[in-house]
């Protein structure tokens, strides 16, 4: 049950009545016994909330910031015209446009209800529960209730390192003997063979080919195809770090998805493992790479515990049977760096190449540029020491034969594109 | 531009409209005040001396012995007692308070074209029978001693009957005069007072004083008594001691009334305070920003003083710049890279040895020169 605003406006009015006409316990009684009246009317005529039968449908995911449509469809039931208002209520940072829409449904009819969503987060968003108020004829009071319409709506990874994609497509092609230009490396696989046209490189011309053709022969190449990749996101206390306006793991998802987009045009097998203290997403041999990535990192969320780098390593292991390259999308922490990743290194290097790409806060280097009073200076320091930490643990990782990737969060994905690259133009996948 | 700020032109082309509607409603408004209070100066006013005034008429009345006074409030009328004649000139402005003091005054009254509600407070039996009638010259046509005495005189405006009449047309009469007080006025207003009403107050002012006999009417009417009351009614507020309480004012139902806007407001809070569904509540991620732990660390050098430890890090950090430029391996020791900089900059070795491997600052002022001097040198160092 609900009064609206009516039934106290009605009651401020009978204060004339009571005042000026009727004074006394018999005036207040009058009113209120006529109010009380028409509430009591209105509750049993209004219609119920209880019949009504609700639908939903409309997106279920979205990029973040775009749009996302979901419809309502409210099935009055019930003999009695349903008039009142419906609250869609959704969780904030789903952010709906409209939550309360107006309702007239006349008995038996269903009527629709549109609603925007733009979610501000990345996530699910599941839709909280329904409420209506149906109002009765009398406008003085009304029923209220309300159902759980499940539906969820997922906002997926922005992708925003999406614009550095055709460049490295291009270069990509550029590898791939498709063009003019050769390149020969030496991981690259012998595909075959075709006339000399000029420009090419004298030093693919076959000279045996040459000698049983009438015409000069040269060898082409291509990359290395069907290999696999596996990102392993590292989604621990590090990276819920915020570095400019956001958390250290969106940024390596964003890596994550160039780099797994890049790998699947280019032929290679991409899969993806997000690990704390256990699995939280996984990606195994999808024909799709792409959407099956972007989906499996939508939900994920920073936890705020140690990650388990021993645990990691093994996952990884039991993940990927073949060669891979590995490539850890975590912080380069000395402490963690020193106990957790480097004992697990070597049963790692052995089967696969790895790779670790870091996120730099650019504000350390601002901070490291500071002169000119107390302040600026002991931050400087402090700015140093951590850089030079961090390089300290990269040069460690270098040394034993794992490829790092420092880089501010804007660079860190075409980075790492671009090292993934020159990885498989050299042919060490 | 994200700046919200707004200058001056958008301002003032904001506020123009407002501004420009309330100027010219001042300025019709002071025009209209201006135009109309130039119209009647001092209509009926003893000191004025334009055409509408009476000063005439009040010297001619102190030439012939009487003494007039200007009066403003109900109390100077309460306190004029038999002997002294009141004259209302604007008996339409008079408050119910001073209606009240004329009624009950025990001096003569002159009033100049009253309502029907004035003349039925201050002479009961006279009624209002014209509201406009012809100012003509009239006869006297009756035989009260100053309309005898006048003769033809210039009245007309409101008629009225009742009491004795004078100058009468088909109407009504012009003048009428009643003796003795309203029957309900209090006992103190003697008997003997008499009440005139004209209907015009042609013969009181200046341009048409001298006109006719109307100089004489006025100055027998006015000049009977030895003092004259000219009542020129101002603003008053009520009267000490007669104020009423807000209780007494209000309709006598109005604890009741309260009592049902106090169940109002209680259906208003029961309206507001049922919400539509409960709050929906979300779990926030953590934001902590990654500079923080550097920061916390800085914070901390600063206040231990740990101007020693900092600056070696601040060279450690140089050094380590430093050592691929000058082409030499990371962990070259300080000989071979305080000659590679002097080499390069033309700085003396010894200089060079103290900036990079010297001893500590002793102080934050050291500190601060220590890393302005690193970067001057680091910087030397890449230019050559």
């Amino acid at each position: 049950m609900a009064l609206t605003g009516r039934t106290a406006l009605l009651a401020a009015l009978g204060a004339l009545v009571v005042g000026l006409a009727l004074p006394g316990w018999s005036g207040l009684l009058v009113v209120e016994g006529a109010l009380a009246l028409g509430v009591v009317l209105d509750l049993a005529l209004a219609a119920s909330v209880r019949g009504l039968r609700l639908e939903r449908s409309g997106d279920t995911s979205v990029r973040l910031g775009r749009e996302a449509t979901v419809h309502l469809v409210v099935h009055n039931r019930g003999p009695r015209a349903l008039r009142g208002i419906l609250r869609d209520a959704w969780p904030p940072s789903a952010a709906p446009d409209p939550v309360r829409h107006t309702l007239a449904v006349p008995s038996g009819e269903r009527r629709r209800l549109t609603a925007t969503l733009r979610p501000t987060r990345r996530g699910d968003r599941r839709a909280s529960r329904v409420t209506i108020r149906s109002v009765g004829p009398l406008g003085l009071a009304g029923r209220q209730g309300s159902h759980d319409v499940g539906w969820t709506v997922r906002a997926l990874p922005p992708f925003t390192s999406r614009k550095h994609l055709p460049s490295r497509l291009a270069r990509l092609r550029e590898l791939d003997g498709r063009t003019a230009m050769l390149v020969r490396g030496q991981g690259t696989e012998f595909d075959s063979l075709r006339e000399y046209v000029r420009g090419d490189d004298v030093r693919s011309i076959d000279w045996r080919a040459s000698a049983r053709a009438s015409d000069v022969m040269v060898r082409t190449w291509r990359p290395e195809r069907d290999r696999h990749l596996l990102l392993v996101l590292d989604t621990g206390r590090t990276s819920a770090g915020r570095v400019g306006d956001a958390p250290r793991l969106d940024t390596a998802m964003d890596a994550a998805l160039l780099l797994g987009a890049l790998a699947s045009r280019a032929g290679d097998r991409v899969d993806l493992l997000a690990y704390d203290r256990a699995v939280r997403a996984s990606v195994t041999g999808a024909r799709e790479p792409l959407p099956a990535l972007v989906n499996a990192m939508a939900p994920l969320e920073p936890e705020l515990v140690e990650t388990d780098v021993r645990g990691m390593v093994s996952a990884v292991l039991a993940r990927a049977s073949r060669r891979s390259l590995v490539v850890l999308f975590t912080g380069l922490d000395a402490a963690a760096v020193e106990e957790g990743l480097l004992p697990g290194l070597p049963s790692l290097l052995k089967r696969h190449r790895v790779l670790v790409a870091s996120v730099a806060d650019p504000r350390v280097a601002e901070m490291a540029a500071a002169r000119g009073d107390t302040v600026a200076v002991y931050e400087a320091a402090a700015a140093e020491r951590a850089r030079t930490e961090r390089r300290t643990v990269a040069r460690l990782l270098d040394r034993r034969g794992v490829t790092v990737v420092d880089a501010p969060p804007e660079q860190l994905a075409p980075a790492v594109a671009d090292t993934y690259l020159a990885l498989k133009a050299a042919g060490l996948l | 531009m994200t700046s919200l700020h707004r200058d001056t032109g958008a301002v003032w082309r904001a506020g123009r409209t407002p501004v420009l509607i309330g100027l010219l409603l001042l300025l019709t408004g002071v025009l209209i005040g201006v135009l109309s209070g130039r119209t009647e100066p001092g209509f009926l006013d003893p000191t004025a001396a334009d055409d509408t005034g009476s000063r005439a008429l009040a010297a001619l009345l102190r030439d012939e012995g009487t003494r007039v006074d200007i009066a403003g409030t109900a109390a100077e009328i309460r306190s004029a007692g038999p002997g002294t004649t009141v004259l209302v000139p604007f008996p339409a402005r008079l408050a119910p308070r001073q209606l009240q003091a004329v009624r009950e005054s025990a001096a003569d009254i002159v009033v100049v074209a009253p309502g029907q509600e004035v003349v039925s407070a201050l002479a009961p039996p006279v009624e209002v029978t014209t509201l406009s009638g012809p100012v003509e010259v009239r006869d006297p046509a009756c035989d009260l001693p100053a309309a005898v005495r006048a003769g033809r005189v210039e009245l007309g405006g409101e008629l009225y009957r009742g009491g004795v009449g004078c100058y009468p047309s088909e109407g009504g009469a012009a003048l009428v005069q009643v003796t003795g007080a309203p029957a309900d006025a209090p006992a103190d207003a003697a008997g003997g007072r008499t009440t005139t009403v004209l209907g015009s107050p042609d013969i009181l002012v200046n341009s048409t004083l001298a006109e006719e006999g109307n100089a004489a009417l006025a100055l027998a009417l006015l000049g009977e008594n030895p003092r004259l009351l000219w009542f020129l009614p101002i603003l008053e507020g009520p009267a000490v001691g007669a104020e009423r309480s807000l209780t007494e004012l209000v309709a006598p139902g109005w604890p009741w009334g309260a009592a049902q806007l106090a169940v109002a407001a209680l259906l208003l809070i029961v309206w507001r305070a049922r919400r539509l569904g409960p709050v929906v509540t979300e779990p926030l991620p953590v934001v902590v920003r990654s500079a923080e732990a550097v920061e916390g660390r800085a914070r901390l050098y600063r206040r231990t003083g740990a101007a020693a430890h900092a600056a070696e890090v601040l060279r450690g950090a140089t050094r380590a710049r430093l050592a691929p430029v000058l082409g030499l391996p990371d962990t070259a020791g300080p000989d071979p890279v305080v000659a590679g900089v002097a080499a390069r900059t033309g700085r003396p070795a010894a200089g060079v040895h103290a900036l990079l491997y010297g001893p500590a600052p002793v102080d934050d002022a050291a500190l601060i020169a220590l890393a302005d001097a690193l970067d001057a040198c680091e910087t030397e160092v890449r230019r050559s």
